[in-house]
């Protein structure tokens, strides 16, 4: 419980103090900087959302219990949340530094690759009737996907040439240039984005296991 | 900054958030709510099962 009550907490103090300190001034971004405390930890939590849904596809193909094929696929959902959030802020963004809404970006075609990659993980469950069955093949599928979002926003963006992402293509990295002033907000709002997004994934499969009449903790 | 007003949405942001906190944690109780209910009522259908 304690963790939800930090969560909160954490997000709040970035959000009030991502407004209020002094940023360095840039070209171009000005005070867009500010956006990094909002946009990037979106990110962040879908990472963690999708690697839990990875670490609960291979417990289930290690036990074939159900509960765990319910947590996996209910945190592919919320990391796609999380992620379609990143897409739509990170768009908002790149209109007004950019100049347009999507660019050429390695990074943001590789984003694009992996949404579809776990869209395709939502589809491929609605398709099977079967639930163990489903659980199953989603649970396979589900260890290609989180590959393929490590090769297509891990991996690929780092080897381009060239992007308009820091820490890209050669770019110097985000958190080596990063204003210290800025670190103290940006890892507590990191932090705290993530703490919500597992508190989202908790309430979301409660929920379900209600609906399905599964037994989440061993009562 | 004081000209800026930069607080003035800090604190309106500031509320929003906390509203929708406050939205997830009475949510919360709620489903612990259900859940105690749920395992009352398989504990009791288990008893009678049982007879």
């Amino acid at each position: 419980m304690w963790w939800k009550f930090l969560g909160v907490f954490l997000v709040l103090y970035s959000i009030i103090a991502g407004l209020l300190i002094d940023v360095p001034a840039l070209p171009v971004i000005h005070q867009t900087i500010r956006n990094l405390f909002y946009h990037v930890p979106m990110w962040f939590s879908m990472f963690f959302m999708l690697g839990t849904s990875l670490v609960f596809s291979v417990r289930y193909l290690s036990g074939f219990r159900m509960k765990d094929d319910l947590i996996a696929s209910g945190a592919a959902n919320t990391g796609l949340v999380m992620g379609s959030l990143g897409l739509l802020t990170g768009m908002i963004w790149a209109r007004f530094t950019w100049g347009d809404f999507w660019t050429n970006d390695p990074q943001l075609n590789g984003a694009a690759v992996s949404m579809m990659a776990y869209l395709a993980y939502v589809v491929l469950r609605g398709s099977i009737d079967e639930s163990a069955m489903r659980a199953r093949i989603s649970a396979v599928y589900n260890i290609f996907a989180f590959m393929l979002l490590v090769i297509f926003l891990g991996v690929l963006p780092r080897l381009a040439d060239s992007s308009l992402h820091p820490g890209k293509g050669g770019n110097t990295s985000t958190m080596e240039g990063l204003d210290p002033l800025m670190r103290m907000v940006f890892y507590p709002a990191a932090i705290g984005w993530i703490l919500i997004a597992f508190w989202l994934l908790q309430l979301h499969n409660r929920r379900r296991a209600l609906v399905q009449g599964v037994k989440l903790n061993n009562q | 900054m004081e000209s800026d007003k930069f607080f003035v949405v800090a604190i309106v942001m500031a509320i929003i958030f906390t509203g929708l906190a406050v939205y997830l944690f009475l949510l919360d109780r709620k489903l612990s709510r259900i859940e105690k209910k749920q395992s009352e009522m398989m504990e009791e259908l288990k008893r009678k099962e049982q007879e």
